[in-house]
């Protein structure tokens, strides 16, 4: 499982951020980068909760 | 689990009106959450909705459940397009009432003034405010809280954003009220109507002044400036939505900080360990914020969805047209998401927190709210060592707040 971001919509919020700080991080130009692009297992549930919370549904999961 | 349909009404009844709610609503929507999580609500006309799931997938859910007020089926009769057509203007390109490409379009404009980055970048700004209104308190014995605080924030730091020239940032206060008030329509006397027009009218005339001398004297660095020249650039920030979306940051952000600094100060104060805790870690006061959005929401009622189709919920079915409100302060209390959700605790996970909603509308002030209020809380801690309560809070009548109106406390030690 992946983190795909959708450029496009994301806006710098940093709900994802707070919801999963291990796999999300925004730099000070408010560009977001992802820490794990390959989710570890310990780390799905916080990551489901990030891609559910995001206010501009510009995060989800690819199968590969 | 029992049905309820309108010829089995729940054995349940809702009054924010009776004594002792505003004080602690919350027996009362555990009572609706356990017994009646959607339940219809005859006096105000539209659905309560209770319970954590339930909230959450209404906000999430953009495509059956609009923000926008015109889709209620009282909105010709109830809504405050009918009895205040100024706010006509403001709600048809306001954010709150937006939705799909339009609220994108705005919201993508906008945000980049509101990160977190762009907040914390406030900071010295803000911790100016903040010392300069601690200041005037030098020599007094006791104050209010609320008006002497927590009033005074808002209105200088929007004002500070958006470089209001000093002094008319408090015309914006009435102006924040009418709007707020204005969101539940229903409850509201008929001889309150005529004066929150003014109110909102004279607010709309200071907010467009401003819009217009910006545009004769821009600003470097400024959000207002930025927001009128992508506007003259390409056909992208119409006036009206200009306006709409100043009035949103008013709006959104003018009772929701006040109140929440007051909620946060007494919650500390009345509690003295935690006081004490909070003098030792400031960096605590994160963690408290969030608890006290949780556990003590100021909200008195929800945030407003209206159905865009029939929906089938929960064993109900919410009709096209009718209203939801969605009990952000019983989501909050709700046991199945929160443990223990009836204690107060400070180092509990609220990674779940909707205080600042869910979904599309997701608050845009979030961090500035946060921000501002842990600073306000902190500087005013540190500053008066021996600060005590002096008196249990009082609450005024207000439709959607729990209004505190005074939060007496002593800043010096007898
Ligand atoms: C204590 C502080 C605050 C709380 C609890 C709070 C809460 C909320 C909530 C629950 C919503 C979602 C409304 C909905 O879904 O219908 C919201 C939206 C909004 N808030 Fe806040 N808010 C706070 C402070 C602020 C501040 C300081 C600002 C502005 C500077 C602000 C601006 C907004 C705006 C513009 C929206 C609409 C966003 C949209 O529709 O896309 N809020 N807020
Ligand atoms: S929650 Fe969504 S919009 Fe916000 S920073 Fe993360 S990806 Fe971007």
């Amino acid at each position: 499982m992946k983190i795909v971001v959708d450029w496009d919509r994301c806006e710098a919020n940093g709900v994802c951020v707070r919801a999963a700080p291990e796999s999300f991080h925004l730099d000070d130009k408010d560009q977001l980068h992802v820490l794990t692009e390959t989710v570890p297992p310990e780390l799905r549930a916080k990551v489901d909760k990030a891609i559910l919370g995001c206010p501009k549904q510009a995060l989800s999961l690819s199968e590969d | 689990m029992s049905l309820q349909t309108p010829s089995h009404p729940p054995t349940v009844s809702f009054s924010p009106d009776a004594p002792g709610y505003v004080l602690d609503p919350y027996p009362a929507l555990e009572a609706l959450r356990t017994k009646a999580p959607l339940y219809y609500w005859p006096e105000g006309r539209g659905w309560l909705l209770t319970r954590y799931e339930d909230a959450a997938a209404v906000l999430k859910d953009a495509r059956r459940f609009s923000p926008n007020r015109a889709e209620w089926e009282y909105a010709s009769v109830l809504g405050s397009a009918a009895m205040i057509p100024e706010l006509v203007e403001l709600n048809k390109a306001g954010l709150f009432a937006l939705s799909g490409s339009d609220h994108a379009r705005v919201r993508k404009l906008v945000s980049p003034a509101l990160t977190p980055r762009a907040i914390e970048r406030l900071k010295p700004e803000l911790q100016v405010i903040i010392d300069d209104i601690l200041n005037d308190l030098a020599g007094r014995d006791t104050i209010n809280v609320v008006s002497d605080i927590a009033d005074r924030i808002p209105p200088r730091v929007i004002g500070s954003m958006l470089k209001i020239p000093k002094g008319r940032e408090t015309l914006f206060q009435r102006f924040t009220e009418a709007a707020v008030k204005s969101f539940l329509p229903g409850l509201l006397r008929p001889e309150e109507v005529a004066v929150m027009r003014t109110d909102v009218q004279e607010g709309i005339a200071l907010v467009r002044e401003t819009i217009e001398d910006r545009r004769r004297n821009p600003l470097p660095d400024d959000i207002l400036t930025t927001l009128i020249q992508t506007e003259e650039q390409g056909d992208r920030l119409s006036t009206a939505e200009l306006l709409s979306l100043v009035s949103a940051l008013i709006v959104g952000g003018f009772e929701t900080t006040i109140h929440l600094i007051g909620f946060t100060v007494y919650n500390v104060l009345k509690r003295p360990e935690l006081l004490a805790q909070v003098q030792a870690q400031p960096e605590l006061l994160k963690g408290v914020v969030e608890e006290v959005l949780r556990f003590d929401n100021f909200g008195k009622m929800g945030i407003a969805r209206y159905a865009l189709e029939d929906v089938e919920m929960g064993g109900v079915t919410i009709k096209k047209g009718q209203m939801v409100l969605v009990m952000l302060n019983s989501a909050l209390r709700d046991e199945s998401v929160f443990p223990n959700a009836d204690a107060f605790d400070v180092r509990r996970n609220t990674n779940a927190s909707i205080a600042f909603g869910h979904g599309m509308h997701f608050c845009l002030g979030a961090s500035l709210a946060r921000l501002e209020v842990q600073l306000v809380v902190e500087t005013f801690i540190k500053r008066f060592p021996a600060l005590r309560l002096a008196k249990e809070p009082s609450f005024g009548p207000h439709p959607v707040i729990r209004k505190m109106e005074t939060l007496e406390v002593q800043l010096n030690q007898q």
